[in-house]
C-alpha cells in the first residue's frame, strides 16, 4: 500500500469533498499518537477507547466546517482536548472513582502488548508501563497533558499551545515541571 | 538530561522520553479502527457533502451586496444630482429682474430645474444660440425659463401659481418634464416648424409654462399667450387649468 504524499490538511480537504480514500490515507497518521495521548491521560484504557472513537466522531462530524487555519493536528487533539474537559466535567467523579480504583491487576489488563514477547519480558514491560503510568498519574493533568502532547501527540511548544488555548511561556512552565517531577520518580530508571 | 534555553524549543529530557517510548506501545484495537472507518464512510453516504457556510451563503451575499451597492449608489445621486445631471443655464427673460447668481447656488432649484440626458443634449443645442440677444418675444416655439425667473416672480405672482406649483411638486421629482429645446430668439423661423419642434421636444414644467402664460397676459399679449395655452394643452391635455387661466 503506498503512502499518501498529500499533507494532513490536504486529506482533510479531500474527505470534506467526498473521498473515502483521503481518511482511509489520515486515520493512520494520527490513531496511535492519539489514542496513547488518550490512555495515558485518562489511564483507563475503557473510557480512552470510548473517548478516541467519540473525538474521531467529532473530526467526522466537523468536516464540513473544517478550515486549513492550523496544521490538522493542532485541530485533533485541540478537539481531543476539549473533548476530555467535557468528560471531566460531566464525570469527574467517575474520574475520580476510576483513579481510585485503578489497581495492579486492572491496570495491567488494561494495557494491552505484543504477543510476540515472553511471559518474563511481558510482565517486565507491563511493570514498566505501570510505573511510568503511575509517575504520569501523579502529575497535576495540566502538566501531564503538555507532557503527552509533546511526547505521544509529537507537537511543537506552539501547536501545544493552540490546542490546550494557553500561552507558549505556560506550556513550557508546565512542562519543566512535568519533567522535573517525572525525572524524580523515574530517577532509577533512567 | 538537556533543557535548552532557545525561547521557541520545548524542555525536553531525552532520557525520560526514551524510556517514555520504549514502555508505550499502545495501539487502539482493530474493532476500533474498523467502526472509526466505517463511520467516515457511512457519514459520506448518508450525507452529500455539506458545504462550509461561507461556502453556502456565497450567493445570498453577493446578491445581497450587488443590491446594497445598487441602492447606496442611487441614493449618492439622488443627493447630489450635478454629479450626472447639468442644470441648464439660466436664460435672460424680460420679467427676471434679479440677478442670475441666486438659484445657480440653489441645490433645490438645481435639483428642480434637472433634466436627464436626451434633455440634456437639446440644452447644448440651446446654449449655443442663448448667448444671441433676446429680441422677438413672439416667437412661437416656448421659452424655458430659468430658476431664478421664477424666484424673482412677485409675491402676488406667487400667490397665484401656488396651487399649479403644488400640484407639481405632488408628482415625482423624476417624471417632471425636462426643459424643452429654446427657439433661437429673433431668428425668425416659421411658426409651424418651431411648434413641430416644442412638439417633438421633451415638455417642459407645466408650472413653468403657465407661467410664462400668465406674464405675456400680463403684458398685454393675448395673442401669444392663447397660443402658449393652446400649445400646453396638447402637451398636456389631462393637466387641470388653473382658474385664471381657464
Amino acid at each position: 500500500m503506498t503512502v499518501d504524499p498529500r499533507t494532513d490538511e490536504g486529506l482533510m480537504l479531500a474527505y470534506q469533498a467526498g473521498e473515502v480514500a483521503a481518511f482511509e490515507a489520515l486515520y493512520p497518521r494520527y490513531r496511535n499518537r492519539l489514542y496513547r495521548y488518550l490512555v495515558h491521560q485518562c489511564g483507563d484504557a475503557r473510557l480512552a477507547e470510548e473517548l478516541y472513537q467519540d473525538i474521531w466522531l467529532r473530526v467526522v462530524n466537523a468536516r464540513a466546517d473544517y478550515a486549513p487555519l492550523a496544521k490538522f493536528s493542532t485541530w485533533l487533539f485541540r478537539i481531543a482536548h476539549h473533548r476530555l474537559i467535557d468528560h471531566y466535567r460531566h464525570h469527574a467523579r467517575d474520574k475520580m472513582l476510576l483513579w481510585e480504583d485503578a489497581g495492579e491487576e486492572n491496570a495491567i489488563e488494561n494495557f494491552p502488548a505484543p504477543a510476540e514477547l515472553t511471559p518474563s519480558a511481558q510482565l517486565e514491560r507491563l511493570q514498566l508501563r505501570q510505573r511510568i503510568g503511575a509517575a504520569l498519574a501523579g502529575l497535576p493533568e495540566p502538566q501531564r497533558e503538555v507532557f503527552l502532547l509533546a511526547e505521544a501527540g509529537g507537537m511543537s511548544l506552539e501547536e501545544i499551545a493552540s490546542a490546550t488555548g494557553t500561552g507558549r511561556e505556560t506550556v513550557k512552565s508546565r512542562l519543566r515541571y512535568a519533567l522535573s517531577k517525572l525525572r524524580h520518580s523515574l530517577k532509577d530508571l533512567l | 538530561m538537556t533543557e535548552p534555553n532557545e525561547s521557541s524549543a520545548l524542555p525536553n529530557d531525552p532520557g525520560l522520553s526514551r524510556l517514555y517510548h520504549s514502555a508505550t506501545d499502545e495501539v487502539p484495537p482493530a474493532a476500533l479502527d474498523a467502526a472509526i472507518l466505517k463511520l467516515a464512510r457511512e457519514a459520506l453516504a448518508a450525507q452529500p457533502v455539506p458545504l462550509p457556510w461561507w461556502k453556502r451563503l456565497r450567493l445570498p451575499v453577493a446578491v445581497a451586496a450587488s443590491m446594497l451597492l445598487a441602492v447606496m449608489l442611487s441614493l449618492t445621486m439622488q443627493g447630489n444630482p450635478s454629479m450626472v445631471q447639468e442644470v441648464a443655464p439660466p436664460p435672460s427673460l424680460p420679467a427676471a429682474g434679479v440677478p442670475a447668481t441666486k438659484g445657480a447656488t440653489d441645490p433645490a432649484s438645481m435639483a428642480k430645474e434637472a433634466v436627464p440626458p436626451p434633455a440634456v443634449r437639446s440644452e447644448r443645442r440651446a446654449k449655443a444660440v442663448e448667448s444671441a440677444p433676446v429680441g422677438d418675444r413672439t416667437a412661437p416655439a416656448p421659452i424655458s425659463p430659468s430658476p431664478e425667473g421664477r424666484l424673482a416672480a412677485p409675491a402676488a405672482k406667487a400667490e397665484s401659481t401656488n396651487a399649479a406649483d403644488s400640484a407639481v411638486a405632488e408628482r415625482p421629482r423624476t417624471m417632471q418634464p425636462a426643459v424643452p429645446t429654446m427657439a433661437p430668439a429673433g431668428a425668425g423661423a416659421p411658426a409651424p416648424m418651431l411648434e413641430s419642434a416644442a412638439k417633438r421636444a421633451v415638455p417642459r414644467p407645466e408650472a413653468v409654462w403657465l407661467d410664462e402664460i400668465r406674464e405675456l397676459r400680463r403684458q398685454g399679449k393675448q395673442e401669444e399667450a392663447a397660443r402658449r395655452l393652446a400649445a400646453f394643452r396638447t402637451a398636456y391635455p389631462d393637466y387641470p387649468l388653473p382658474d385664471d387661466l381657464k
